[in-house]
Order: structure tokens, then sequence, then C-alpha cells
């Protein structure tokens, strides 16, 4: 497929859990926390996916994991065809990082508090030897925190971290991640700990950067309502599998997963106006150890049928583009 | 029942500082609201507009360093009011759980991680006498189940609760007494979107099965949409606008509500242009004369830069602290 | 749309500026700098030469302060203010020489172990639990006396035996910062694990290290004058301790010479009491403080309401 920057194949992550007590049986099989199991995706140039799920969902190390920032415990990362784990092990590990860069979601400990803001956004020009000259090396600073919003950029040279408000520092760590020029940007909740009036600015950036840049990139979220502002896909998670996928429009339109339907039924609105049937499931989503057979969702699924627990659903196309796991579209 | 038009809660020109090494910082200036039984009030501001402040003032729970400055805080007691910042000590105690409580932001460092959920609970009743000491065990249960947490629960730690659980448990420790009013601080901030449903849902329950009065204090718009049936909004320990739900959001007045309404993605129209205010509120220390939104405001006139605008009754029931109107802003665009 | 100027929001300053403010911290930069000034003037400043081989009469031994010595002699007829004049030298060369030790391999130990983490941290955090085990003085005192009484022994047996507690809080701090999202980033960014031990964990382990050099210092002083006191300093030295055992040894306390004992153990206390204010104040500048968010404490809240702690009426009627 031609354009596709980034891809992700049968991704899956692992963490062992120490066994509690001293019996044989448990010293000898580990416990093992399936944070992500299984999950597949690809992104084009130009093109933003969301990865939407609540905690537990295995979003942000799938984040992590696609840029082998987290390696993964089994499955493929292939950046522009060539498999990015392998190559971080390699010694072309720094030239991957030029291509591949996060944003993080915490804009309070993301910056070195002791560094001024012309320090920071100057370390990977530095690290990369992006510039040659002390001038080269300025335009670029300046170029990039203008590129992130922050004009006049000189008046920010001189500041540190903590005379800038969050919204301000979020911009400096994108500066620093465009200073390097990356095909592929994750960005894990920019803007959720930021203000409301101020989540826009940052959301609006993201898309500036898409359409000017053509970046892939992967928008990391629990809020529905932004990944549906923002993304050209969506992917919803669920205890570390998708349950469904597809361009946006096709799937707040018409969502077919039980989950994505409660999901999109609960979310607040700033109106009155939404008469939306509420679904709210009961529980909280379960930790991802000792998972039970068939399909993970069964047990607070509203709709669940028996065979739900018999059978593990794979995503199935029900649309152009627009995948469910679910037995129940596939009857 | 005595009819009469007392209102439950009236807060009257509530003022509250901090004075601090640093200065002098007045996080809550001229607040006024007023509350009916079984009615639900939404505070909405964003961090450091000063509500989680006022709502601390009206339990007098503030740091040393907070002062009450000036208001009046009247509790409808027995068709009298009574004005809890000028209670004694002693009388105070009585309000307090009794009639109005509080449920914290963070559960987790509100409740006591060394004692079970139930012991602290059971604390809260036999300190307040409110039920006989043979019913305890009863009360504990009943409270737990009104909050949809399972009774077997109460002999385990906070630790073992989920995000949602704790909100739930520090619910019930609030509402041990049966109190007229409960105030719920960011009820339902870090939690899980389905969690955040769950929680607001309860709140919904209880304020119609008990007839509780709500108080909640938040910054997410959408959960006040679902719950309130008033809404206030504060900018700058101001109040800027206050309005029932349906108003606010389809008729919103002040520059500030209307740019916050249009910074809230909606998903049932998800391309619509997301706004947002640049700059920062003002320092707390370092207040402006005139209108303290005047700096961000696109459509500030010399006058507000003067003078603080005083609170115009736009509709019955509908305050805006700005003189502008509706029509203003068709005129503008 | 009117583009406003925002103000730029003031820096809290450097750390100096913080310094300068602490009380405690002005008072034991004093003392502490009039003692370095002390030992560096010493030949200047004292009357006479405790080196200097004199001749003494039975009226010098143990002499009363008089006009021409204000703290009197020892039993050699030496000028005990002088003595305690150049004692500072030996104090302050120790404390300083032997910290250094301490904090090179304290760094270099809790550096790589808390940032390496694995079996490298294991391997180390054994040793230096080790090293904790052991009682210092006595170990101290064997290895002193059987590598014989020179100034280069002592520092090195002092700094080689107290470089673990150091170790320890440079780990702690090390493996906290190392969790950090910008140290995360920067491993993003393409940074090699020196250049991020180098340029984002050091700086933020450097105020506690400049704190526990505080005690380190102090620490050193008082094991060299407990080393001198037990009679294993450098003989040909004049040290606080080795004064303060020539006065116990030579029967100053049965002679009622307080003038002998007083000042040296004065001296001792002075110094470690400068630099325990130093490092106080240090301390309370890199405590973080806290934000406007939380300006009070919901735990305390919650159990003011159900003990209902009598609460004082707090209204003030502002002018």
């Amino acid at each position: 497929m031609k354009d596709v920057v980034l891809e992700v194949k049968d991704l899956k992550k692992f963490y062992s859990m120490s066994s509690k007590g001293i019996s044989f049986k448990k010293l000898v099989e580990k416990n093992f926390v399936h944070a992500v199991d299984g999950i597949s995706f690809s992104i084009r140039k130009g093109e933003i996916l969301a990865l939407v799920g609540e905690s537990g969902s295995g979003k942000t190390t799938t984040g992590m994991c696609s840029l082998a920032l987290n390696p993964p415990t089994s499955g493929e990362v292939l950046l522009e065809g060539e498999n990015l784990v392998e190559l971080f092990k390699s010694r072309r590990w720094r030239e991957m990082c030029l291509k591949v860069q996060m944003i993080f979601q915490d804009p309070y400990s993301s910056l070195n508090p002791r560094h001024k803001v012309y320090k920071i956004v100057e370390e990977p020009i530095v690290v990369h030897k992006l510039a040659k000259t002390k001038e080269e090396k300025y335009k670029k600073i300046c170029n990039a925190l203008e590129d992130a919003g922050l004009k006049p950029a000189e008046d920010y040279l001189d500041r540190y971290p903590e005379q800038l408000s969050g919204g301000q520092r979020q911009r400096v760590a994108i500066a620093c991640a465009l200073v390097m020029s990356p095909l592929y940007l994750v960005a894990d909740e920019p803007s959720s700990m930021l203000d409301v009036s101020i989540r826009a600015e940052i959301l609006n950036l993201l898309l500036k950067l898409r359409d000017e840049h053509n970046l892939a990139m992967l928008y990391i979220t629990h809020d529905l309502a932004s990944a549906a502002y923002l993304a050209n896909r969506v992917a919803v998670m669920y205890l570390g599998r998708i349950v469904e996928e597809g361009p946006a429009e096709s799937l707040f339109a018409n969502p077919q997963h039980p989950y994505t339907k409660a999901l999109m039924s609960v979310v607040p609105t700033p109106g009155t106006k939404s008469k939306r049937e509420r679904i709210v499931l009961k529980g909280e989503t379960p930790n991802p150890i000792n998972l039970p057979k068939g399909c993970r969702f069964q047990p607070r699924c509203p709709v669940a049928i028996p065979q739900c627990k018999e059978i593990d659903p794979e995503l199935e196309q029900v649309m152009d583009g627009h995948k469910v796991a679910c037995i129940l579209n596939n009857m | 029942m005595k009819a009469n038009n007392i209102p439950l809660l009236q807060v009257k020109d509530l003022c509250v500082e901090y004075h601090i090494p640093a200065g002098v910082f007045r996080a809550v200036d001229k607040l006024s609201f007023s509350l009916e039984k079984g009615k639900s009030l939404g505070i909405v501001g964003e961090s450091g507009c000063g509500k989680t402040t006022a709502m601390l003032a009206l339990l007098r729970l503030l740091p040393e360093s907070g002062r009450i400055v000036e208001g009046e805080v009247l509790l409808e007691v027995e068709g009298e009011q009574k004005d809890i910042l000028r209670l004694s000590p002693s009388e105070l105690q009585e309000f307090r759980w009794n009639k109005i409580a509080m449920v914290f932001q963070g559960a987790m460092n509100a409740l006591n991680p060394v004692r079970t959920v139930g012991s602290q609970i059971r604390e809260a009743l036999i300190f307040h006498n409110s039920v006989p000491k043979n019913k305890v065990e009863e009360e504990i249960d009943l409270l737990l189940d009104l909050v949809g947490v399972s009774p077997a629960y109460k002999n385990r730690y906070p630790h073992q609760y989920s995000g949602g659980m704790r909100q739930r448990a520090m619910i019930a420790m609030a509402l041990a007494c049966r109190p007229d009013v409960l105030i719920a601080d960011e009820p339902t901030t870090a939690l899980d979107m389905m969690v955040q449903a769950q929680i607001l849902d309860l709140l919904k329950k209880l304020q119609h099965e008990l007839d509780l009065a709500v108080v909640m204090v938040t910054h997410d718009l959408g959960a006040v949409a679902d719950l309130c049936d008033d809404v206030l909004v504060m900018y700058a320990g101001m109040m800027a606008e206050m309005a029932p739900v349906e108003t606010i959001f389809e008729k919103p007045v002040h520059p500030y509500t209307r740019r916050l309404i249009s910074a809230f993605p909606d998903i049932d129209n998800p391309k619509a242009d997301l706004a947002s205010i640049s700059g920062y509120p003002p320092a707390l220390n370092n207040l402006p004369k005139g209108c303290r939104f005047e700096p961000r405001c696109e459509l500030s006139t010399d006058k507000c830069i003067l003078e603080i605008p005083d609170v115009i009754e736009v509709s019955k029931g509908h305050y805006c602290r700005c003189p502008i109107s509706l029509s203003d802003y068709k005129v503008a665009k | 749309m009117k583009q406003k100027k925002m103000k730029k929001k003031k820096s809290t300053g450097s750390f100096w500026f913080k310094f300068k403010d602490n009380k405690y911290g002005i008072v034991g930069l004093y003392i502490f700098l009039v003692i370095v000034f002390v030992a560096l003037l010493a030949p200047v400043l004292a009357p006479y030469n405790p080196y200097e081989s004199i001749t003494a009469t039975k009226d010098d031994v143990m002499a009363s302060p008089s006009g021409d010595h204000w703290l009197g002699q020892d039993e050699a007829g030496r000028d005990i203010l002088s003595l305690v004049i150049y004692g500072s030298r030996i104090s302050l060369v120790v404390g300083f020489a032997a910290a250094v030790i301490t904090v090179l391999l304290g760094c270099i130990v809790g550096l790589s172990s808390g940032y390496a983490g694995g079996w490298l941290d294991s391997l180390l955090m054994r040793i230096t639990d080790g090293f904790l085990a052991v009682p210092k003085i006595p170990l101290m005192l064997v290895i002193i006396t059987v590598s014989g009484k020179s100034l280069t022994n002592i520092i090195l047996v002092i700094g080689l035996l107290s470089w673990p507690f150091t170790a320890r809080i440079v780990r702690a701090q090390v493996m906290s910062v190392k969790e950090r999202t910008f140290v995360l980033r920067a491993r993003s960014i393409g940074l090699s694990h020196p250049a991020i031990v180098i340029k984002h964990i050091f700086p933020q382990v450097l105020p506690l290290i400049f704190a526990s050099a505080t005690l380190d210092i102090s620490y050193a002083i008082l094991a060299e004058a407990t080393l001198s006191f037990l009679g294993l300093g450098d003989p040909t030295l004049v040290s606080w301790g080795s004064t303060l055992n020539n006065a116990f040894t030579r029967g100053a306390v049965t002679r009622g010479a307080w003038f002998y004992i007083a000042p040296p153990g004065i001296a001792l206390v002075l110094i470690t009491l400068s630099l325990a204010l130093i490092g106080t104040a240090v301390q309370e500048i890199i405590n973080p403080r806290l934000g406007s968010h939380h300006l009070f404490d919901e735990r305390k809240i919650v159990s003011l309401l159900r003990h209902g702690i009598k609460q004082e009426v707090i209204i003030n009627e502002s002018k």
C-alpha cells in the first residue's frame, strides 16, 4: 500500500506479574498482564488515527510500542516498510528517533524545569547535528516555535518552563518534536491536563501540523468527542484489543459494537438538546489478567448472548473500511 | 410543613481571601446564589476561578491562610434562616455534615488509607449521633447499598476499591447524616467516561430519592448539562453568568460563557469549529480594576477596563455580569 | 480579534536568592565562613605558632588565661588560643577532603545504581548495605592502627567508609527523577544514556548532594576529632581532637583547666552547628513547594468534619 507510514501487525505486550503465595504451582506459572493483546492497524501520510479507550484498554501502551519506546512482546511495527523494533536495536537507532516522535500527556513534567526554552528545543538539533552554524540552529529553533504557535519566538527563548502556561509548555514539546521533522507522531492525551478553554488550541495545532507537514499521527485519548473532531479514522480499544475500527464519520454515525454504542451514549455534551438514550454499563473495566474465555466484553455487554462466552470474535469488515469484533454483527 | 419562600441555601456576596507571604489573593468576590430543596446547581469554571474555595468557605473549612472577609451563607432550618458564617464553633458542629456535607475531589486523598471504609463511615455516624448505637451497622450497609457498593466491601481498605467505588464511598460518608445539601467538588474528574456516567446517574438518583439539594462544582460543562437544574459560571473569583441549564446552553450572554461552551467538542456535531480563549486568567493578587475577563474579551470597551460591571437580570432567573446583550452579538457579527 | 500581550510570569529566582532569605542558612553560613577565614589566616591571626618548639617553665604548665595567653597554656606551655586556631585547619582539610571522596564515590555508585537498575543495582546495593551495617568508628580504629597514623590515611578511611549513605540518597533521587516524563522524552529524542544522566538527571540530584555534602563534611570533621581524641590522629599535627586528647590524658580535668578543654570542644560544636544550619536551609529550599491547587489537605478536612474540632470564627470585616 502506498503512503502507509506506520503499520502495526498483531502487536502484543505482556507484563509479567510477580506471583503471590508460595505454592509450587504459582512459582511455575507466571501471571501475565495482557496489556495489549493482538492489535493491528496502519496509518497513512497526512492521516490521524484516534485510539480511543478507557483506563485499562492498553491504548497508551500501544502508543509507546508503536514507537518502540517500549519494546513489544511480540508482533511487528513497520515504519515505511522497515522493522522499527529491529532498527532501534541496531546502529541506526538514532536515525529512527528523527522519524518517530511522541507528545506526552503531562505538560508539567515533560519539560526539564532547569532548562530554558532555547535549550530545550536546541537539544534535538545538537544530538542529531541538524544545524551546522549557530545562526542556522537559532533559525531552526525559532521556526519550530512559531510553527507550534509561539509567536514571536524570541519572546519565549529565554523563559523557564515554570514561566509558561500548560498550553505553552505543550507547544514547546511539540516544537521539539517538529524540529526533527518526523514522519510519525504519537500524541498521548495532549490536552487532557489543560484547561478546557485552551484544549482546542492544541487540537487545532495538531490539525494544522497534519495538513502542513503531512504527518501520520496516532491520537490517543479517552475523550470520544475530541477524537471525533480530530481524527480521520478511529479505533476503539477494550482490554487490549480493538473492538471497532473505521473512518470517523462512519464510526460515529453508525457505531456497531455494543461498547462503542455505550461510550457514545454517555459522552458529555455541552447542551441539552441531545436526547440520546444512555447506555450506562455496570461495573468498571476489569484487570487484564486471567481474561475470560470468549469475548472480553461479554461480562458487561448489555446485549450478550450465550455464544459470546464461547467465541472470541475477530475484527471483520461490516461496511467500507469499517470493522467490528462482535459476533452479533456477523450473523 | 409551612409554606414559605425561603430558599434552602442562600449565599450572599461571599468574599474570600488568602493571606500568604506572597501577598493577598482574592479568590472569591461577591458570589451570590440560592438553592431550593431537591434542586441542583452546577458551578462551572476553570482552574483557579475560585469555585473550590467558595465551597470550602461554605463549610468553613478554609486553611489557615484563608479568610472570609464578607458575606452571608444562610441555611434554612425549621423555617428560619441561619447564617453559617456567624455560628459559634459548637453550633457549627450541628450543621456540618448534618445539614450540609461535601464530597471532595480526588477521593483517594480524602479517605484514610489505613482504616477500612466501613470504619470511617461508622466513625461519622457515631460522632454525629445520627442513629442509635444498635442500628449503626445496619445503617452502614444501607448507605453503601444506596450508593451502589456491595455492603460486603465495608471491611476493605480504600486502596482495594476502584476509582469509581471510592467516589461512591465518599458519597456514602457524606450522606451518613442525611444532609439537606450535598456539595460535590469535581466528582467526575479523573474517572473513566463510563464511571463518570455512573456517578452522575447516582447523584441524580440521590437527588430524587432523598430530596437532596446538590451543588456540583466542575469544569465539565457536559456533566452539568446532564445533572443540573441551574448553572453558575465563575471566572477569576466572580460570577460571570447564572441561568437555568437550558438557557445557559441555548442563550448564553456573557462572552466567557459563550466561548467556553464553544470550546467543548460536541459529538453530535464533531467537525464544528472549536473555540479557544487565548491568554490566561488574571493573577489573583493583581486583579484588574475593571472586568476581569476584559483582557481576553474581543468585545471589550473602555468602560469594561474602568469598572467591574454590575449584575444584570437578563430574564427571570438569568443573571449576567456583562452589559452586553444578545442583540449585540448579532451586530458584532 | 485583538491580540493582547500577556505579561510574562515572574521566575522564582535562583537558589542563592532563596538561600539569602533563610535565617538559619545565613547564620550558619556566617559562622562557617568565619571559621574558614580563621583557618586560612591562622599564621596571621594566631599569636604564637604551636609548631615551633618553645622552652617552658614550670609556671607555664597548664597556666590559666593571662594577658599573653588569652586562653591559657597547655602542659607544654603552648598557647591554647593558637592551638585552637591552627586546629581549625586540620578539621577543615579533613572535612572537605573526606567529603569530596564521599560525595564522588556516593554519586558514582548512586547514579549508576539508580539509573541502570537490574543486576548492577542489586550488586551495588548489597555492597552498600554491607558497608552500612558495619559500625564505622571501630572499623576506622582498626584500619588506622594497622595502616599507620597519618593525615592521608585518616582522610581516606573516613571518605571510604562514608560514601554508602550518600549513595543511597542519590540512588533514591535518581530513581524518582528517572521516571519523570522529561527523561523519557530525552530518550525518545535520541540522547544516549550517559548524556541523559549528565544533562537531565544529575542537575536534579545536585541540590540533594549539596545538602548531603554538608552533613558529610560535618561527619568527617567529627570523625577526625574522634580518631584524634582516641590517639589515632597524626601526632605531628595540631587538631581539635588531638588537643582534647592531650587535655584529658595530661589531667586537665583534675587540674580544673577548663580553658584547655572547653575551647576545642566549643569550636567543634560551632562548626558542626553551622554546617547543620546550612544543611537545613538547603533542604528547606529544595523541598517542593505546594502548588495553589493544594492549599488544603483533604484528609485533614474530612477528619475535622468527623471529629468536629473546634474552628475559630473566621470572619474578619476587611477595611
